[in-house]
């Protein structure tokens, strides 16, 4: 009689109990991060990198020009500099002899192809054709010929999820590199970034150039990021608001590096024990 | 020719339709609307799906549609997973309260305005919730984050939207021009 009852009612509200039921089921995927689960990363990310390599042609479309462009262009700007970073060289090269510090900050970059961008709302993704059997790993850096683009998200066997830094969630701690204010870069549309956080009592000028900081290790430090295009006045707010312009758009690169810097385990611990002490 | 309703005879064949039009506007949604973006905006194919099939079959099969949709667009997009589920369940379950299943030429016979405000209403909800969910602890104010996005990404769908009814509007007076 019960059971019959609610039975009753469950049909009467079934599409209440449809909705509660999968909003459930989506809220405890949320929950679940597929990279952590490896049969569903595997899945997900062969089936993407498979994907995405049939219709690489698609994705790209005129990418491959635009790059050519861009190196080429990139190309006689670093003729001219490849004169001067000589002289710089040989004098650093003395002078790390004598501080003893190591050269080679990547020895073991590993190359790897592009084979799309994946564009959602408010976030981009990239697929390398380069994964754990290569030596990758979920967090590190990735670089194009230009600056850095983003880090590894999530790898398998053969193939590796970059998340760009073209991703509203994304934040990357950066320093300009003339008056050395550190930042929050964050992205805002295609084309520009946001650094946040900058005190307005810092004079920042259009035209610097934009790298990641030491302030956090989640990426090495130094590595190029864009340039600063505008300063404005944060409103309310006793900060800059500093507009920068990306040193080439992620959807134009086809080439990358990986380097093989995973955060310290034992720093990012301490950071997080320390955040969870002061919240 | 009267619409066979769900369960019926032919849901097989409906259904497997579905997918295969789920399917089709994932691809494109892959594919082609990545050229569309506008400030990192994209319109959303699959929630125009979702709101279609919940008008067309009901609330049921429109949450489901949504959960199913939006789960297959989080496996392909490589985003966070159950995201698009739960923004496209919630858009299939408000799209299936306007459904009239007792009167299969209802759709036909409502206005394109109203029709497209019916899938406002959809769009709003789907969006907000997405980015409800999307935003970032240090996007400040996190409601403006909100409120911003969602605007943005409803007019942008909604083009889409009142552009695909428009099409269908004018192959049903082709058709029905043909079959007289």
């Amino acid at each position: 009689m019960v059971v019959q009852r609610l039975a009753l009612v469950v049909v009467r509200l079934r599409a209440y109990v449809v909705l509660v039921a999968l909003l459930l089921a989506s809220l405890g995927l949320m929950a679940l991060d597929p990279v952590r689960v490896p049969g569903v990363s595997v899945l997900w990310l062969v089936s993407i990198g498979v994907v995405q390599r049939l219709t690489g042609g698609l994705l790209h479309p005129g990418g491959l020009e635009r790059e050519n462009e861009l190196l080429r262009q990139l190309n006689t700007e670093l003729m001219l500099e490849v004169t001067q970073l000589r002289r710089a060289f040989a004098e650093n090269q003395q002078l790390r002899q004598l501080l003893g510090l190591r050269e080679q900050r990547f020895p073991e970059a590993v190359p790897a192809e592009v084979l799309g961008v994946t564009i959602g709302q408010l976030q981009a993704f990239a697929t390398l054709n380069r994964g754990a059997a290569d030596g990758l790993r979920p967090g590190m850096p990735v670089l194009s010929p230009f600056g850095l683009l983003g880090s590894v998200r999530a790898v398998s066997q053969h193939f590796a999820v970059v998340e760009l830094l073209e991703n509203r969630h994304v934040r990357v701690a950066v320093r300009l590199q003339s008056s050395g204010a550190e930042g929050i870069l964050a992205w805002e549309e295609e084309g520009k970034f946001v650094v946040h956080y900058v005190p307005s009592s810092i004079p920042v000028q259009a035209g610097e150039r934009v790298v990641t900081s030491a302030a956090s290790d989640r990426f090495p430090p130094d590595l190029p990021i864009g340039v600063v295009r505008d300063v404005q006045r944060e409103p309310t707010l006793p900060f800059h608001r500093i507009v920068v312009a990306p040193l080439v758009p992620a959807r134009a690169v086809r080439y990358v590096v990986v380097l093989r810097h995973v955060p310290n385990p034992e720093r990012r611990a301490l950071e997080e024990r320390f955040l969870g002490l002061t919240r | 020719m009267a619409r066979v309703p769900l369960p019926g005879a032919r849901v097989w064949l409906r259904i497997l339709g579905y997918a295969i039009a789920a399917l089709c506007g994932v691809l494109l949604q892959v594919l082609l609307f990545p050229l569309l973006a506008v400030a990192g905006i994209v319109p959303d194919l699959l929630v125009v799906l979702t709101l279609w099939i919940a008008l067309r079959e009901g609330q049921v099969a429109g949450t489901v549609a949504g959960f199913a949709s939006g789960l297959l667009l989080d496996v392909v997009m490589q985003g966070q997973l159950g995201l698009h589920a739960f923004a496209k369940t919630l858009a299939g379950f408000v799209g299936g309260f306007f459904a009239h299943l007792d009167d299969p030429e209802w759709l036909r016979a409502l206005q394109l305005w109203r029709l497209s405000g019916i899938f406002a209403v959809g769009i709003v909800v789907h969006n907000l919730a997405y980015f409800a969910l999307f935003v970032h602890p240090l996007d400040v104010p996190p409601l403006l984050f909100v409120l911003k996005y969602t605007g943005a990404a409803t007019g942008y769908t909604l083009l889409l939207a009142v552009l695909l009814l428009l099409g269908w509007r004018l192959w049903e007076r082709r058709g029905l021009t043909s079959a007289r």
